[in-house]
């Protein structure tokens, strides 16, 4: 059965099945999402109108038989938070579902009469459409319980809390996990205020029934996702006892913290003394201490072989929260001066609730702090911040639409944001290529833009030297493209670990997404295909008015030297302005 | 001879070598001119089991690499020094200061500094 598009729109509560078109066939995941963006949408709307689209997409192997660690959903819209193009995606059981029911997206468009919220129901028989108005004000915890409770064959849960029923720029969308708790998170750029402004409180997708994913040639497919398992199962990051299996991604918390590029009390320093605390070792301590339900490695999806997700328990070995990332832990903790771990479950698990993006949530926080509203290291002020988000009071309401409207509201010139979104945990004054990713990228700054792909097994070997500064940007397109393509497949980000070292991995990729889809695609032309998306998703930003100017690291990482090392970011704008130089040839 | 103060962290695994769980951390007394390797000799920790290896901040060594073993330590130096099981991405390293050791041991490998060495 050939792919479908499932159109939803809001306006007239209508679902049409529409034939995969020619134009979109060759995209899946981020690839598809931004496609259908720039067909669809006028990139200068507003992102909370009737013009703006939400776009979900499964990528090219997800729902194939034994696909590894494949189970990512593409969310695309205009963002609220950055006023362009945006792909945010998520683990948890909803990729593998739509495409079982043989749906290469959704779109969800159009906005009902006002104050109208529905629950969407999709199965392979259809679309149905409820009134939500009981859901209303719940947080996701209890979604999820609700429509377990409600729906048989345990579906996947895509909802937003009450930050999305507002329509608030740090609204993310939260998807199910197999244990049926909130945690992942299409999270950054605001997407679950689309989501929101579509009057969409919560989608169920049940794949019973569905047709599955159809393979073109399962012969090359085999072939290719056996090499990629082989190559995570071999390689130490990802291995069975491996780093993210032992530490989750938070092992890397100490290691940027030596480096000195750990941003610490709102980007004023590169090192934390508590950074040890609330790292990845000391989360396993933890669990291993307390038990109980406690997971130091944990699938986020079926069919996950990293398992870099883990179960944080209380105490008594009850559940407490999943997963305190690298990243929520740095924002909610090193980044606000706090080193109490209880303290960043607990934010954690109100990230999770109210649907909060919790890089946004922590760097807003901290900004908070440096304003002069909380002191760094206030604990108990800063749960009673989630309070004001979650009950909606003007505080709550400037906080919830991210770091740049909350430093306008407490008057602070160090915010460290590109296009509009937060940075990530990685100093870019210590560590400067990852600032070239942060300025020139469509997303805003964003951590996962460009993994490492090294550049000779991209084919492209011999053009770059990464010791180099001056090749910087040539290299962040390289892993730009990279990273494009991976957000496309369907496959986690984290396989770029054991394919940049074990080539084999890498054609693999490849050959796997050519099995399931017959398209030409070899680790030859990957870098390529990625710079496809890149120049699709660059247009859009151009179109909706962006500059180059746009392309810039904010002001105060040129003026102010960051301790340790005392460095400042001196990238010339030129490096920056040749990533994207490109596109017009 | 004169000695010198020097503040130790082991992370992941490394930890067992000095008597800890996953990090540990520990002020060292060792003579004047003592390098990394006499350092690791102290808690007996084998070469082949250290990854990414910090010396006051600047990133010194690598997993499979020994850029560091002959660096003289100073007075006061702080030295953190992790596990293979830590994962430390190019991505997130680009650009950030290394020892001249390192960097040279870098440049003149096949594979370059984005490799992960096992």
């Amino acid at each position: 059965m050939a792919k479908q598009i499932l159109r939803i729109n809001m306006t007239n509560l209508e679902a049409t099945y529409e034939p995969l078109p020619e134009k979109w066939a060759r995209w899946a995941g981020r690839g598809l999402t931004s496609a259908v963006l720039v067909d669809e949408v006028d990139p200068t709307c507003h992102p909370l109108g009737p013009n703006n689209k939400l776009v979900m997409a499964p990528g090219w192997v997800s729902g194939s038989p034994a696909a590894p660690s494949s189970g990512r959903t593409s969310f695309g819209a205009k963002s609220p938070l950055t006023g362009g193009i945006k792909e945010a995606n998520s683990g948890g059981l909803s990729s593998q579902k739509i495409a079982k029911l043989g749906l290469a997206a959704i779109i969800l468009e159009g906005m009902p009469q006002k104050g109208k919220w529905y629950e969407i129901f999709i199965n392979k028989d259809g679309v149905k459409f409820e009134d939500a108005s009981e859901l209303m004000g719940k947080g996701m915890y209890e979604i999820d319980e609700l429509m377990w409770a409600k729906y048989e064959n345990k579906p996947a849960v895509i909802g937003v809390g009450p930050v999305g029923e507002r329509k608030l720029s740090n609204a993310g969308i939260s998807v199910n996990d197999p244990e049926n708790s909130p945690g992942r998170y299409a999270g950054r750029g605001g997407l679950g205020a689309v989501m929101g402004a579509r009057g969409v409180k919560v989608m169920i997708v049940d794949d019973k029934g569905g047709p599955g994913v159809e393979l073109v040639n399962k012969e090359l497919y085999t072939e290719g996702r056996k090499k990629v398992a082989a190559a995570m199962g071999e390689h130490a990051l990802t291995k069975v006892d491996g780093g993210l299996w032992s530490f989750g991604t938070n092992v890397l918390m100490n290691i940027i913290n030596e480096a000195g590029g750990l941003p610490t009390r709102n980007f004023s320093a590169g090192q934390f003394e508590g950074a040890a605390k609330i790292s990845g070792e000391a989360v396993a301590e933890n669990i291993e201490t307390r038990g109980g339900v406690g997971k130091v490695h944990h699938a986020c999806h079926p069919g996950c072989i990293m398992q870099c997700s883990s179960i944080y328990p209380n105490e008594d070995g009850s559940k407490f929260v999943s997963v305190i990332e690298y990243e929520t832990s740095w924002a909610l903790g090193a980044n606000c001066g706090i080193d109490d771990l209880e303290y960043i479950a607990q934010a954690t698990w109100e990230c999770n609730d109210i649907g909060l993006d919790t890089i946004e949530a922590g760097n807003a926080i901290a900004i908070a702090m440096d304003g002069g509203h909380l002191e760094f290291g206030d604990t108990k002020g800063a749960l009673k911040l989630f309070d004001e988000i979650r009950d909606g009071t003007p505080l709550g309401r400037v906080l919830g639409q991210g770091v740049e409207a909350t430093a306008k509201a407490f008057g602070v010139y160090r915010v460290p944001t590109v296009k509009g979104q937060s940075m990530p945990a990685y100093e870019p004054r210590a560590i400067k290529g990852i600032g070239v990713t942060y300025a020139t990228t469509v997303m805003g700054a964003d951590h996962t833009a460009g993994y490492t792909i090294a550049p000779e097994i991209a084919g492209v070997g011999g053009k770059v030297d990464p010791l180099d500064n001056t090749d910087k940007g040539d290299l962040s397109l390289t892993f730009q493209a990279a990273t494009a393509f991976i957000d496309s497949t369907g496959y986690c980000l984290f396989i770029a670990f054991p394919i940049l070292d074990i080539p084999e991995g890498w054609a693999g990729m490849a050959e796997s997404v050519a099995g399931v889809t017959g398209l030409d695609i070899t680790g030859d032309n990957v870098i390529e295909i990625g710079k496809e998306i890149l120049k699709m998703e660059r247009l859009f930003n151009e179109a909706a008015g962006f500059t180059p100017a746009d392309d810039r690291l904010p002001e105060f990482m040129r003026d102010e030297a960051l301790p340790p090392h005392n460095v400042k970011w001196d990238m010339e704008d030129a490096v920056l302005d040749k990533v994207f130089a490109w596109v017009h040839d | 001879m004169a000695l010198i103060r020097i503040t130790l962290t082991l992370y992941g695994p490394l930890a067992k070598f000095a008597g800890g769980k996953y990090i540990v951390q520990k002020t060292v007394e060792l003579e004047a001119g003592a390098t990394i390797r006499d350092l690791m000799d102290r808690f007996e920790i084998p070469y082949d089991q250290k990854s990414y290896l910090f010396i006051n901040n600047i990133l010194s060594d690598m997993p499979g690499l020994s850029a560091s073993l002959d660096e003289v330590l100073s007075n006061n130096a702080r030295v953190g020094i992790f596990s293979l099981q830590h994962m430390y991405p190019y991505q997130y390293r680009d650009g950030l200061p290394m020892s001249e050791n390192l960097t040279k041991t870098l440049k003149e490998r096949s594979g370059g500094a984005v490799h992960n060495t096992y």
